[in-house]
């Protein structure tokens, strides 16, 4: 397994990019399903991200999930399924070797430098004007909070709507050990989001590899159940 | 005679200049003035400076100008007025600014189809520190970089940077923008 530090990358295409160079590889369709495993591994350490950029992560690692398994499965083949990430990741790669240029620019310090404006002269005193009453200050004051309202309550949103892999794992062992067994269904029952049911499947799979949990599916596009591995 | 009104206006103004600006101050007292013409002596007047070899250099960046010192004396006039700052930028920071720089004016989607990963923050600093400027308005926002990124990197027009035309219009990308558009149009019909 090849590590690499968590604020080492700047994205999930970066991290993806450096795993495939760490291993030698080019940048086609089969080095990136090559490279999945590495990069869910990679997901653990991302807890303290911020959760909006989290998310992009998680997104990213369900994009690999569906290309690999359709290089494993042939089936697949036949539906249209489309990812163009191998272009994504090359057109990536051509801006971030630009930005080394860019920042090898920047390090030279060439700064150019254009007038500035004179200092005044100012002496400093208190003359307001009549207008301004403890009321005027008032409203302004309560006018600047409420557009900071925006700012302050969007995060909050964020947050919920990002589940950690972590969270949802235990949630998972939680349901399992009332259960015994269940369905995929059954435990996206309450999902809440695209982003809630894609993490749900990825806590699915880490419990399958992990050999927590055996899954079942009769037919395709069936519902899978899953049970606990005793 | 136009030429030389741009260049003391140019010359006069603290703040870089849109060739808009410049067209609307000279039109008061000219009012057969074309706006293309003054766009064209400006074009002129930046090739002209560009030629030379002078300690001063005429930088343009989306119709905007300004007089700057050169590249070549950077250290000199560092010392002189007692500059202390780095060169330095984070990594996500850098990534955003190269795609402003090479791609802009730039919508925040795109930005974030190219890195893959939200940017909202990172664009929120570089338009705080002035080196990104946002035109339009929410949620149809276009960046660019400012003449105060050129100032930055020591350039005079972004078509300086390394392979600007390579960059500018990647075949790959536009298809994969493209792609990537209709894929979300058939999401919202379903």
């Amino acid at each position: 397994m090849f590590k690499i530090k968590t604020e080492k990358f700047s994205g999930p295409l970066d991290l993806l990019l450096q795993l495939i160079d760490q291993q030698q590889l080019d940048i086609t369709e089969i080095s990136i399903a090559q490279v999945t495993d590495s990069y869910i591994s990679h997901l653990e350490q991302l807890q303290d991200k911020d959760p909006e950029e989290l998310s992009d992560f998680l997104v990213m690692a369900a994009r690999l999930l569906v290309m690999k398994s359709k290089a494993i499965l042939p089936i697949f083949e036949e539906e249209e399924i489309f990812d163009d990430l191998e272009a994504q990741l090359k057109i990536y790669k051509e801006f971030l070797d630009a930005s080394r240029k860019i920042a090898e620019m920047i390090k030279l310090e060439k700064f150019l430098y254009s007038r500035i404006k004179p200092a005044i002269d100012l002496s400093v005193e208190f003359s307001p004007s009549d207008n301004i009453t403890a009321e005027n200050l008032k409203q302004s004051f309560m006018y600047l909070l409420k557009k900071l309202d925006p700012l302050v309550k969007i995060p909050q949103k964020l947050f919920d709507k990002t589940i950690s892999l972590q969270q949802k794992i235990l949630h998972l062992q939680a349901f399992i050990s009332h259960a015994e067994k269940s369905s995929l269904k059954e435990l996206l029952k309450d999902a809440k989001s695209k982003s809630d049911i894609i993490v749900s499947f990825l806590a699915m799979l880490e419990l399958v590899k992990q050999k927590q949990l055996i899954v079942r599916q009769s037919k395709l596009f069936d519902d899978i159940i899953f049970e606990k591995n005793k | 005679m136009l030429r030389s009104q741009i260049e003391s206006l140019l010359f006069a103004s603290i703040k870089p200049l849109a060739s808009r600006s410049i067209f609307n101050v000279l039109k008061k007292s000219q009012p057969e003035l074309k706006f293309e013409t003054v766009e064209q002596e400006l074009k002129n007047l930046f090739v002209e400076y560009s030629e030379s070899s002078r300690g001063i250099v005429l930088i343009e960046s989306e119709g905007q100008y300004q007089f700057t010192t050169s590249a070549d004396n950077s250290d000199l006039i560092k010392q002189f007025l007692k500059d202390d700052r780095s060169g330095e930028l984070t990594q996500p920071s850098l990534e955003t600014l190269t795609i402003i720089a090479y791609r802009g004016p730039v919508s925040k989607p795109v930005i974030e189809q190219i890195r893959g990963v939200n940017c909202s923050l990172i664009l929120r600093n570089l338009l705080i520190r002035g080196l990104v400027q946002a035109d339009g308005e929410e949620p149809e926002l276009f960046f660019s970089v400012t003449p105060e990124f050129l100032k930055y990197l020591g350039i005079v027009s972004v078509k300086e940077l390394p392979d600007y035309e390579k960059l500018h219009v990647v075949e790959n990308l536009e298809q994969f923008l493209d792609n990537r558009q209709a894929e979300e149009v058939q999401e919202l019909k379903k």
